[in-house]
Order: C-alpha cells, then structure tokens, then sequence
C-alpha cells in the first residue's frame, strides 16, 4: 500500500472534505486539498507524518483552465526522505484568497509573499505579505499569463555607412559621403590646433546647436 | 571646467598629457558587480590576471573615492535607481565601463524585469560585450577606456 | 490592480527609521560585503544587533517568465544563470526534470560526466566562497588563493564546455560535447592531486587562525530544529547535526551510490562549523571525481531521440536528420503533458525545479526552488544578540548568491 493511500486515508477520517483527489505523477505523489481545510491537513502531515520540511510554494496559472491557479507545496519528511506534493486549486478572481501555512512551517514566510509577488494570491494570515522582488509600488503580477514578458523590440538594421557590409563583411568599405564621425576609429576626434566645436551628439538639438562638422545629420535626418 | 578651458591650448598641452597619464594608471572602480559577470571581475583581479598591474586593485566601496563603475551584471527595475545614484554620488572625472552584455544592452534577458542596456540611466564610455566577458576581453575594454583618458582633452567638460 | 487589503507601505513598524534607544541602519545593496545586492536593514542598539531584515529584488531577472519564451533546449542557457556560482547544478535539475517529463533515459557516460562536472562546480562554488568568506573578514590572500586555484578549474570548464561560467553544457538527453581522453588524463594525473594538496593548504591557513576561529566559533548558532522549520537544507542544515544530503538518497537519479563518500556533519552548527563542513566537503568531491574518472564507462555522451539534434555527420546523408534537426530547432522538442519536481543537491543545499508542461515545443511554468532563498530566511534568527560585524561573517557563512535568491 503506498503511503499516498496512508496520508489520504487518516486526513480523510478527520477532515472529510479536505482531499479533493490523490494521485502519483511521473514519481511524484500529489494530494489535492481544499483551500479552507489546507491548515489542517498540513497541521496532520506535518505531525503524524514528519513531513517537517516545507521545500518550497510554487504557484502555476493554467488560463484558460477553470480553476485556474495551483498552487503547490513541496514537503519533505527528512527521516525517510519522502517528498509530497499538496495541491490547492483556486479559481480565476481578481485576488484569490487562501490560508497562510506559516503557522505551520514558518518557512512559508518569504515563499508566500513570493507567490502573492507574482501571482496576487492572498494569503489570509501571514503577518506581512508584501511585495518581495518586484520594486514595492509596481503594478500587476508579472508570473500571470495575461501579464506581458516585456522588453523592448529589437530590430536589425543595415548599417548605411558601410557598403556591402552585411553581405561579405570583410570587403565592406565606406559609403560614398564618408563614414559619420561616431563610426570612426577616432571617434571624429579633433586636434588642439583645429578645434572647430564639441561634436554633433554632444551638441543638444533642442537649444538649436550647430553640427558644424559631422556629416552624420543629415543622413541621420535621412533614415529617420 | 576652470581656468584651463580659456588658457590658450599650448600652455595646457603638457599638463594635460601628463595628467592624463597620472588618471589613466591609477583608475580606481567602485564595487558594481552584481551578477555573475562581477565574478569574472573578481578573476580579474586574481592572480592570473592580474589587474592590480594598471593600478586597479583598489576596488572602492565609497563612491566617493572611485573613478571608474564597472557595471557588471544585469540591472533590474529595483536596482536603477540605486545605480543611478551611485553614479551621482561619484567624483568627476568619472567613466563607466558597461561590461558583459546584459549591462550593455539586456542581454538574453529582454523581458520586464531587466533594464535593457545601463546607458539608459548613466552614459557609458566602453561596453565590453560577453556573457560573461573573460577577464582578458574586460582588460582590453579597460584598456580601451585608457587611450580615451589619456586622449581626453583637460578642456572640454563633459555634456551631461 | 488587485484589490488587496495589505497595509500601505510606511504604516508596519518595520517602516519607521528611529524609534527610542533603537537605530534603524541601512546596509546596502551596494556594499562590499553583502554578497552581491542584498540591503539589509539593521535594527541596532549600539552594536548589538536585534533584528534585520533582508530586502531582496534588486537582481530579479524574469528566469521564470523568460523560460516560458524559450524552447526546452534554450531554457538550459537561461536557467544556468539562476544560481550563477554552480552553473552545472541549475542545468542538470532543469534537464532532469525534463528528461522525466519525456520519459527519457540518459546514457551511462553522460551520467558520469554530468557527476564529474557537479562535484567541480561544487569545488568551484565553495572556492568562491571560501575567497570571498575571507575578503569580508579580513583574510584578504585567501581570496588570491582561492580564485587561483578556480582558474585552473575554469581553464578545465573552458576546454570540456567551451565557456567558463555558465556553460549550457548538460542538455536534455545527454551533455552536448564528449569528454575526450586527455581531458581524462588531465583530471586524473594534474588536477587532483594538485587540487588535494592545495585544500590541505588552505586548512592550514585558516582553521587553526586564532582570529578566523575567534571570529566564527560561537558566532551564529543553528539550532537544528529551526533549521528544519525554515526549510534549510546543505553545508547549512549539515552543520546543525543534520546528515541530510540528497545524493545519499536511493532515489536520486544520478548514481552517486556507486562511489563511496562521506556526509561531514558539523556539531554545534556556528559559523566555524559551517566552515569546517565546506572544507570538508571539498575533500569529498574530489573523492568523487577521482572515482568517477578511474571507472568513466563508454558509450554515447546523449540519447538519440526526439529532444536531441541528430549527429551533424548525418545531416548530408540522411533526409529524415534533416526535419528532425528542422523541426527541433524551430519549433522545439515536443514534452508530454506533466508537472515535475525534481531535487538537486547544489553547494547551497537543494535546488527544486518544478516544471510544467502542456505538450507543447515550450515550457508552461518553470519555477526554481532557490536554496539561498530559505536559507537566507536563517539571518534575522541567528544573528539576534551579535555585533554588527559578526552579522557579516554570518552572512559569509550562510553563503547565499542573490542569483539564485532573486531569480
């Protein structure tokens, strides 16, 4: 009889309600539990069973499955290394509420507020649950599925100051019109004797200032 | 900056080349790793190569006393600011070296959390490109940094 | 967004700077001495320190988010940044749980060469350690030491893999280049009696330091019980008394049990324990990996399948090499629907990874199971009744990298 069979068997003679399905899964042994009865049965787990070590709370967003959330706890018992896997399913709200397990495993702290981090979850019961990676006033739950993954567009553009550039590399050479200063191995760095001006990027285009030696302008104006 | 942008250049010339060489020798970086590339920077400063060589080994916590802010490691939403004010509360003259690629441009990391290239918030002098650089690729961006000190004219402020 | 009731930042205790006799001091996230950007905010009565709390965020990358962008095989470069001082332990988890995922079984030299390139990574993550351990409380050749004999070990990462630090070298299915026999050689006949001289070195100068051992003996105890409520695990957990170590376990999917190695424990579980149970545990790898190259088997270094390209010497010849190396490269491997979670005993104690699938070329969720994340949960309770600078070695000796608490 595997022990998954124990664990459900004895929550069942004491909260009848708590386990929703037992399973094992790939070498893994998962119990689904209900959201209102998780601190019993964690309570029963972790004393009748030795289950004393939470390893981790990872939340998981399956849109468009109803429910929508899991949110699993990986518990360790140390004596016999056996893992299990407890299950709490919640349903696609705007801020899902469950009980907070830190009475139990006060290593449920920090891997709360992570979830609540990322996710929205309420936990109801933890002493502080703030945002704990996100900067504090950040707005949204990135780990979402309808959260974006961000970032910027990348685009590759040909480089019109060299000819041939992005076909054969090595037989690349300046486009007529000269190659702009800031492309230049010199950067258009000028002498003492011939200083003619600060360069055209350092010139700030709003006050107006003059590019007065920087060919780059107008191409610049060109491409854009 | 001073007096010596209205000197006429042939008084200032060999002040400036001898000054130059004096900062280019004993540039000074403040402590900025933060992720696995300031690992490779700490190699760096090993034995094998050996940075303390170009006078760099004196890598200093206090802003204050620091040249040069070698950004190393990958700047997420949290830590710009702090980045951006520790670039403040440096001294000029003061350079930046952008090292590996997620300082220079994001990296691999193009998605919320990870500010897309540091020369969004503090302009950069050198970016040296690698994930992470090996110590031999962040010496010759350090070296490229030196011809740009000892090129950089004493008279010219910079425009930021 | 979400219409949360949590109390508005400025209005907990934990808010405020100065309060009576108590000062409220900021230990930044740039700081010499916090191990990468972690703030600590410091509650002290004169030096003595009643409470601090660890901020983390500052390095949060997006791994997770990022991993459900990439294909199976490309996660493998973006989950070996996670915890970046032991590079090979975030692949082997990540491939593990996928190799589970699809029900694949990898071959016996990949197996042997993934346990090789473990216990260096373990050696490599405790010099680094071990320098900057001395860097922050004033043993500062330890670090010239330490970062010494790491080159060597990087040069070695260098000529198997390619790269020194983060690698992408173990692949699902295998690792994706063989060892070749002068690599062996080189293991067998340089780097380990090199290496086991050199940690004999290392012994002699610190543990018997009268200032090293003022510094850390008593400081920062442990209790075991504790240990095990806040999910500690590792070098942490073992100095406590523990003997947890998952390649122990039966279950383990690499065949550690075939090598003999001990589990060093520490009694009182202080500082100085923890540091005597990494010292130790450098002396254990390098068992490991001497065994694991005398009795190095042959074979293929990857299975041959569907999460594998095929052999390049076989695409000029052979049609269907070619969709298959097309369609895993554009699409990705397709891995059956599942969850897993898989354990992996790094320097730092265990790194979970739990990865979902829906059947698709690109993961649902990956989530790691951070083992600097728990076991920075330990500071504020350690380190209560200590000075501010003995805050430091504790946190030295926590060895926590913000890579892998931030994620």
């Amino acid at each position: 009889m595997s022990p998954l069979t124990d664990y459900h068997a004895r929550i069942r003679e004491s909260i009848p309600e708590a386990v929703l399905e037992a399973r094992t899964e790939l070498g893994n042994e998962i119990l689904v539990v209900d959201a209102e009865h998780l601190v019993p049965a964690a309570t029963l787990l972790r004393d009748e069973f030795g289950f004393e070590m939470l390893l981790d709370i990872s939340g998981v967003d399956w849109v468009p499955r109803e429910p929508r959330y899991d949110v699993n706890y990986h518990l360790l018992a140390l004596d016999d290394n056996r893992r299990l896997r407890v299950k709490v399913q919640l349903p696609d709200v705007e801020a899902p509420h469950l009980p907070s397990v830190i009475e139990v495993w006060p290593a449920a702290d920090w891997h709360e507020r992570e979830v609540y981090d990322f996710f929205g979850f309420v936990f109801d019961g933890h002493p502080y649950l703030r945002r704990i990676f996100m900067p504090d006033e950040w707005i949204g739950h990135p780990l979402r599925k309808d959260y974006p993954v961000g970032g910027v567009p990348v685009e590759y553009r040909i480089e019109p100051a060299y000819v041939g550039a992005n076909i054969v590399p090595s037989r690349a050479r300046p486009a007529a019109g000269g190659v702009p200063a800031r492309l230049r191995r010199d950067r258009g760095r000028q002498s003492h004797w011939t200083w003619t001006g600060p360069p055209a990027s350092d010139v700030r285009r709003e006050a107006g200032g003059a590019p007065a030696s920087d060919e780059a302008t107008p191409e610049e104006k060109a491409k854009e | 900056m001073g007096l010596e942008e209205r000197l006429p250049a042939v008084l200032t010339l060999n002040a400036e080349k001898l000054i130059n060489w004096a900062r280019k020798n004993s540039v000074w970086p403040a402590t900025f790793g933060l992720a696995c590339c300031a690992i490779e920077m700490m190699q760096t400063v090993a034995p094998r190569h050996d940075l303390a060589r170009y006078g760099m080994e004196r890598f200093s916590a206090s802003p204050r006393q620091a040249d040069l802010m070698i950004v190393a490691g990958r700047v997420s939403q949290k830590m710009a600011p702090v980045l951006r004010q520790i670039y403040d509360q440096m001294t000029e003259p003061k350079w930046v070296i952008s090292m590996g690629a997620c300082a220079s441009c994001g990296g691999m990391f193009n998605n919320y959390a990870i500010l897309q290239g540091v020369d969004q918030i503090v302009p950069v002098d050198v970016y040296v490109p690698g994930c992470p650089p090996t110590p031999e690729i962040l010496m010759m961006g350090i070296f490229q940094l030196h011809e740009k000190i000892q090129k950089m004219p004493l008279r010219l402020g910079r425009a930021h | 967004m979400t219409d949360v009731q949590t109390p508005p930042v400025g209005s907990d205790v934990r808010d405020v700077w100065v309060e009576g006799e108590t000062m409220r001091v900021n230990l930044g996230p740039q700081h010499p001495s916090t191990h990468g950007v972690l703030r600590l905010r410091a509650e002290l009565e004169g030096e003595t320190v009643l409470n601090v709390e660890p901020i983390m965020g500052y390095l949060h990358t997006g791994i997770e988010k990022q991993a459900e962008t990439l294909n199976w095989i490309q996660g493998v470069t973006d989950v070996t940044r996670a915890d970046y001082l032991s590079p090979f332990h975030n692949e082997l988890g990540y491939c593990t749980a996928v190799e589970k995922l699809a029900g694949v079984e990898i071959p016996e030299r990949a197996q042997w060469i993934r346990m090789i390139m473990l216990e260096f990574n373990r050696i490599t993550s405790h010099l680094v350690w071990l320098a900057t351990s001395g860097l922050e409380l004033g043993a500062l050749s330890m670090a010239t030491y330490a970062f010494r004999e790491r080159e060597m070990i990087l040069d070695l990462y260098q000529s198997i893999t390619g790269l020194r630090m983060n690698h992408a070298y173990f692949r699902p299915g295998g690792v994706a280049l063989d060892l070749r026999p002068d690599h062996v050689d080189l293991i067998k006949d340089t780097y380990i009696p090199h290496l086991r001289q050199r940690f004999r070195e290392y012994e002699d100068f610190l543990s018997k330091n009268p200032i090293w051992v003022r510094r850390n003996k008593g400081i920062g105890v442990l209790d075991p019980k504790l240990a095990i409520a806040y999910g500690i695990t590792g070098p942490n957990l073992r100095a406590s008394g523990v003997a947890h170590d998952l390649r122990k376990d039966e279950q383990y999917f690499l065949p550690y049990g075939r090598f003999a190695f001990d589990v060093p424990t520490g009694d009182t579980g202080d500082c100085y324990d923890r540091y005597l149970v990494r010292m130790a545990e450098l002396h254990e790898s390098l068992r490991i990996i001497e065994q694991a190259v005398n009795s190095l088997p042959g074979g293929p270094f990857r299975t041959e399948g569907k999460l594998v390209p095929p052999p390049r010497n076989r695409l000029p010849v052979s049609m269907e090499a070619v969709i298959h190396h097309f369609k895993l490269f554009t699409d990705g491997p397709h891995v059956p629907q599942g969850e897993v979670y898989v354990g992996v005993e790094s320097p730092r104690g265990e790194l979970g990874f739990f990865v979902a699938s829906d059947g698709r070329g690109r993961p649902w969720r990956v989530h790691i199971r951070a083992p600097s994340f728990a076991n920075l949960r330990i500071l504020p309770e350690i380190s209560k009744g200590h000075l501010l600078a003995d805050l430091i070695a504790i946190l030295a000796s926590i060895d926590p990298v913000m890579g892998d608490v931030d994620r």
